[in-house]
């Protein structure tokens, strides 16, 4: 992608002060994402892919300590003032969440919740911002919208409830959609939906659109970029099909690895042997050390810095595929 | 339930050691006149045909008349008012102190206005209700003469009205204020940290809204049901507060009613109160159907 960024992250690192003492979820990660784009952030449970997007507009907890920078529109989002960054939420980014059935407040109609981010944004009437929920609503694919603009989020089904927060979160034409695993909690036939309404989006609306997620196939599905997280560290970038035909990394490769593939016959998945480091503070080896097959000395003593293995294709690894085939 | 309380009530006077026949002949205890007020009151005929009788005309609207031939409903009619007032009053002052400073200690949770709130309502709830009624009426009444130390003015006169019922209401008050203040904080506490409260600072909400819209509506669905409970609390701390500030409410005529072996006349009382607590559970099961749109559209 050479087209201007439109948002850029560099040396992003979050640290929680937890009761059992600090934790590094995020160590030193730098992306950037351009107009139109569709990154797919994945890794495992923990690996900080979701604590990366939170505190890009700044919903983690207070025990959560943020560094680096992230500049969105020519302002640093991590140093906005709380006013300002109100604006950019809602409005220039926005967030859709995992759980759709606790993400919506039970109270309020579905109308409301979504009339209520272009009447603050925009200025909208009550009236005008029903009028906009409605639209919104439609063009989620919800059916019925005039009666279900009136109803509650417990009568809706969970696949609809995430229409809605999709719903609410295009509400203002926003410049990045924040998708943090927005299929996870649906069956599979609601999620091929959810993503067709994603890819639709993007194309209609020409969102920007982070998707985070643990899983591979919805990255295949709709990214063009990808950033292969873990332990709080990226491990690899590249091109979607890029990295799919050709990955690098050796945690890619096992993330490969172990994706079933209907047709083939295997008597069981691969799998990657050992756990997810939690570090303190960053750790001043390769993260991947203790699992990885390829380990030696200098993984277990030298962070690997990212370099490029091929055009946009960037590896945090001392023995990346490319070198072994070489 | 109404049945089931009435015949609690009933049965519950009825144990009460103490005969009243001999209470109302006072010192004649002549068997003759003794038998007379008996015969009277009904009082030799067996229990179930006493209760049927008195519910019978209880139904109808007639209570009866008391010892002093006094007509029930009316005395309570007369009393009730009083009561009601001193309970809104003290209900007016609950609400008004204790939801803010749930609301804002949970905002400012670990922060020392937290802690000093939340010790402030420890105490408010420790203290018993009658011996905070004593030390403001030495305080206030006694020693700085602000207010008046007791006894009641009808509304009649307001402000007169008001000045001798502010201190009962505030005793009254701030103990509720304190358990409504603790509940508020928790339930507030749990909304905070919520997907939804999440959700609503990702749409760029300010923090206002945040916490009096989102979080505030959905705490005030546990409060109702707190408040709700703690009416028999209510109930029982109206009539030592009565009786303490010599209002002569309903608090102080259920307190000479038993004193007197008055059987008609607590009875009265009696089924009155659990009327008055089936009714306002209603309310708050309405209110709270309002509140949360789950109960609504069941």
């Amino acid at each position: 992608m050479s087209a201007e960024p439109l948002l850029e992250v560099s040396d992003l690192s979050v640290r929680f002060d937890t009761d059992e003492g600090p934790l590094q979820a995020v160590d030193r990660v730098s992306f950037t994402l351009a107009p139109r784009e569709v990154l797919g952030i994945v890794g495992g449970s923990g690996c900080g892919k979701s604590v990366t997007c939170m505190s890009l507009v700044r919903l983690l907890p207070q025990t959560a300590a943020v560094t680096g920078s992230a500049v969105f529109d020519g302002v640093d989002l991590l140093a906005l003032g709380p006013r300002r960054l109100r604006r950019v939420r809602g409005r220039e980014i926005s967030y859709i969440f995992q759980e759709p059935m606790t993400s919506l407040n039970p109270v309020f109609t579905v109308g409301d919740q979504i009339g209520e981010v272009v009447r603050r944004h925009l200025g909208l009437s009550r009236r005008a911002a029903r009028q906009r929920a409605v639209e919104l609503l439609q063009l989620v694919r919800i059916p019925a919208p005039e009666r279900r603009v009136d109803e509650y989020p417990h009568q809706l089904s969970g696949g609809m409830r995430q229409r809605v927060m999709i719903a609410m979160a295009l509400a203002c034409d926003p410049k990045v959609l924040i998708a943090d695993e927005p299929t996870t909690a649906l069956d599979v036939t609601i999620q091929a939906g959810i993503l067709d309404l994603m890819r639709e989006i993007r194309e209609r609306l020409g969102t920007a659109i982070v998707l985070v997620t643990h899983n591979l196939g919805v990255v295949a599905d709709i990214a063009d970029r990808v950033i292969v997280m873990y332990a709080g560290r990226k491990v690899e970038e590249a091109p979607a099909e890029e990295l799919f035909a050709a990955p690098q990394h050796p945690y890619t490769v096992g993330l490969l690895g172990a994706i079933p593939r209907p047709g083939e016959r295997q008597e069981r998945l691969e799998e990657i042997p050992g756990r997810v480091p939690a570090a303190a503070a960053p750790l001043e080896h390769c993260v991947f050390a203790d699992r990885c097959r390829f380990a030696d000395e200098t993984t277990r003593t030298q962070v690997p810095a990212l370099r490029a293995v091929r055009r946009d294709h960037l590896v945090a690894c001392f023995h990346p595929e490319a070198d072994r085939a070489a | 339930m109404l049945v089931v309380a009435s015949i609690v009530v009933f049965g519950g006077v009825r144990a009460i050691p103490g005969n009243p026949a001999i209470a109302l002949g006072a010192e004649n205890r002549d068997p003759a006149v003794i038998a007379a007020v008996k015969a009277k009151y009904l009082l030799d005929k067996p229990l179930p045909v006493q209760y049927g009788h008195w519910i019978w005309l209880a139904v109808q609207g007639d209570l009866g008349v008391d010892q002093r031939q006094l007509s029930v409903g009316h005395t309570i009619a007369s009393r009730l008012p009083i009561s009601l007032e001193l309970a809104a009053l003290s209900m007016i002052v609950s609400v008004i102190v204790g939801i803010p400073t749930g609301v804002i200690t949970a905002v400012r949770r670990g922060k020392p206005s937290d802690y000093a709130a939340t010790g402030v309502a420890l105490i408010g709830l420790s203290v018993p209700h009658f011996w905070l009624g004593l030390m403001a009426i030495i305080w206030f009444a006694v020693d700085l003469h602000w207010l008046p130390a007791g006894g009641y003015v009808t509304a009649h006169h307001p402000i007169a009205n008001l000045k001798h019922l502010l201190l009962p209401a505030v005793v009254l008050g701030i103990g509720f204020a304190a358990v409504l203040m603790r509940q508020m904080r928790s339930s507030m506490l749990d909304s905070l940290g919520t997907d939804y409260v999440r959700t609503a600072r990702a749409k760029g909400l300010s923090e206002w809204s945040v916490v009096c819209k989102h979080a505030f509506r959905n705490s005030l669905i546990t409060v109702t049901t707190v408040l709700g409970l703690q009416l028999g609390a209510l109930i029982s701390g109206i009539v030592t507060i009565e009786v303490i500030f010599g209002i002569p409410g309903f608090g102080s005529l259920t307190i000479d009613a038993i004193n007197q072996r008055d059987y008609t006349l607590i009875q009265g009382v009696v089924l009155v109160v659990a009327c008055g607590y089936v009714i306002v559970n209603l309310l708050v099961d309405v209110v709270y159907s309002l509140l949360n749109p789950r109960i609504r559209t069941i």
